[in-house]
């Protein structure tokens, strides 16, 4: 077991992919078994398994929705709705960079897309109003977070596939929180944009307010639709995601007519791309996992943890003080189906919901995406921005700051995350 | 003939293979999309399917998963955590990444080996609500690790011959 986790780690460290790092170590794992003999032909056939799932044509459903979205100007859209509707307040920009955020969240599911859409279009504006970039940089690293919190979510999914629970409660549980999450980062960049005397935004007449809001209408209905069809049971959650596609496909190509049918090509292909590397992580778990169930690893922890608290509550407050640490290093996605396949029987064992528990664990990994030293979404906006990474991390802790206060409100209140699955 | 010339070719030909298997994940990505609406349609507006398309999308994903991966390693589109490279000197990194590229193909040929007893078994399986056999999303792995022990293996040549940075 120690060879697993260690060969795992070392590969890590030496840059390899992280699904290869998986595989290469269960094949380890599988030559040096010493109770008995494995076949290595385990490996192909259970990751052909791991990744025989029909719900998991989510993720690439819903990667290619948020790809039609950016590319047919839904985006920029909404981010307009979001600047007429917001008070012109001081540092008003950055919320409306939480509000387009969430607007995209409702839709995309993706934290790294909704950066890269929402910091391409604000940052440039931001900095020629006389924001600092470092700031602008960490309130849209800060916004997009909340993407993959919100449904549609596509950790959302991948938990759910690994706990084998409902998809729809998932993205149902992430809701509260996540406009929790949204409302304390308005709050955060209102009491930062009066203190640091950030520009005002300019007076907006409400004829202008209405055209720019005829203009969202189409955009905006499509997280309705979603969201809408999940709680009402109008369509299954996988059926959602194909929806998602063809309402984004028909407002980009015919009521926008921002998007060419010339594009298309590229932006499937891209999708796939994307799709594939998430899928190849969960084909690569299964072998991994296996190893990990056969070790009993989960029950050695579950009594590692019993000899600490037996009490749920202190329990997810010590997984959650783990995964923080685990976030620091990993994305979550990695995060996720490494250390998911230990942590979800202890979860159980505890008598845990498991949508509350997977509702935590998101949320918490999210959380990796804007904490130093391995913040994808740090790395995304620095980049985008041409922002030094350190400026970015320091602006960001305030924001960081309110995430982890979510979240403890999550794991204190379950029905933060289960209220909305109620009757589900 | 320098070796700048053949990887000039092997460069080309790259992005011929490129530019096939962009077309075919594309078409795939379609696929899922019509198979999932058009279940969409079946349930809630006129019947289109007598088979199960659940397994057809399972079958797509797994064609999708492992020829999307290795595209997505030419376009260095992959996951990584690249602490080492950061504070390691270039000579030792080009021998760490050889090593790794050794070890992937050391788990691919095993992969591609063990694929093919996959194969054989999962012809004599049959994918219920279906006319296909377990072969078909088998050979979609073994499509996949084969497109992918090439491209590591070219990787580390040319790595080893002009000590260029990984990919």
């Amino acid at each position: 077991m120690s060879l697993l986790f260690l060969s795992f780690l070392l590969l890590l460290l030496l840059g390899t992919e992280v699904g290869f790092a998986m595989v290469i170590a269960a094949w380890f794992g599988i030559e040096f078994k010493t109770d008995r003999f494995v076949d290595l032909v385990m490996l192909p056939t259970s990751m052909l398994s791991g990744v025989s799932f029909y719900a998991l044509v989510q993720i690439t459903l819903f990667i290619l929705a948020g790809e039609i979205m950016n590319r047919g100007g839904i985006t920029r859209r909404l981010i307009d709705f979001a600047g007429v509707w917001v008070g012109r307040g001081p540092g008003s920009l950055g919320q409306v960079s939480v509000g387009a955020n969430v607007m995209m969240a409702g839709i995309s599911g993706s934290a790294v897309a909704d950066a890269t859409a929402i910091g391409k279009a604000m940052i440039p504006e931001m900095r020629v109003k006389g924001y600092p970039v470092s700031y602008s940089g960490a309130v849209i690293a800060a916004g997009a977070l909340i993407g993959p919190i919100i449904p549609p979510s596509i950790p959302m999914v991948v938990y759910a596939q690994m706990a084998n629970t409902s998809v729809a409660k998932m993205f149902m549980s992430g809701l509260l929180p996540g406009l929790l999450l949204a409302a304390g980062f308005m709050v955060i960049s209102a009491l930062i944009g009066r203190a640091r005397g950030f520009p005002v935004g300019p007076k907006v007449d409400w004829r202008t307010r209405l055209k720019v809001s005829a203009s969202a209408v189409w955009a905006l209905l499509l997280p309705i639709i979603i969201l809408l069809g999940i709680r009402l049971g109008l369509m299954t959650d996988t059926e959602i995601s194909s929806v998602a596609v063809v309402y984004a496909l028909f407002v980009s190509m015919f009521v926008y007519r921002s998007l060419k049918l010339s594009e298309l090509p590229e932006l499937f292909a891209s999708a796939g791309r994307s799709s594939a590397v998430i899928l190849f992580l969960l084909a690569a778990a299964a072998p991994f996992s296996w190893l990990v169930a056969e070790s009993q690893i989960a029950d050695r922890v579950v009594d590692m943890i019993h000899t600490i608290s037996t009490d749920p509550v202190m329990v997810l407050v010590i997984i959650n003080i783990l995964l923080l640490l685990v976030g620091l290093v990993l994305e979550p996605l990695p995060a996720m189906v490494i250390f998911l396949p230990a942590l979800i029987p202890i979860g159980i064992d505890l008598g845990i919901d498991p949508i509350h528990f997977g509702c935590v664990v998101v949320i918490n990994l999210m959380i990796g995406l804007i904490t130093p030293p391995v913040g994808l979404l740090l790395f995304v906006v620095s980049s985008i921005g041409k922002i030094p990474f350190i400026a970015v991390a320091r602006e960001v802790m305030p924001f960081l700051a309110w995430s982890i206060v979510v979240l403890f409100l999550v794991v204190v209140f379950p029905p933060l995350a289960l209220w909305l699955t109620l009757g589900m | 003939m320098t070796f700048e010339s053949i990887d000039r070719r092997v460069a080309t030909l790259a992005r011929i293979v490129g530019s096939v298997l962009d077309i075919f994940i594309g078409l795939l990505v379609v696929g899922l999309l019509l198979l999932v609406f058009s279940q969409f349609i079946d349930r809630n507006f006129f019947v289109l399917w007598r088979q199960s398309p659940e397994e057809y999308v399972k079958i797509g994903l797994v064609w999708l998963c492992f020829v999307g991966l290795a595209r997505a390693f030419m376009t260095d589109e992959i996951i990584r955590i690249m602490i080492l490279h950061e504070v390691l000197p270039p000579r030792i990194l080009t021998i760490l990444d050889t090593l790794v590229d050794l070890l992937m193909l050391a788990v691919l040929v095993i992969l591609a080996v063990k694929s093919v007893t996959m194969i054989q078994v999962a012809q004599y399986q049959m994918i219920l609500g279906t006319n296909l056999t377990l072969a078909v999303p088998a050979y979609g792995v073994l499509a996949g690790v084969l497109l992918l022990i090439p491209l590591i293996a070219w990787r580390m040549v040319r790595r080893i011959v002009l000590g260029a940075p990984r990919p």
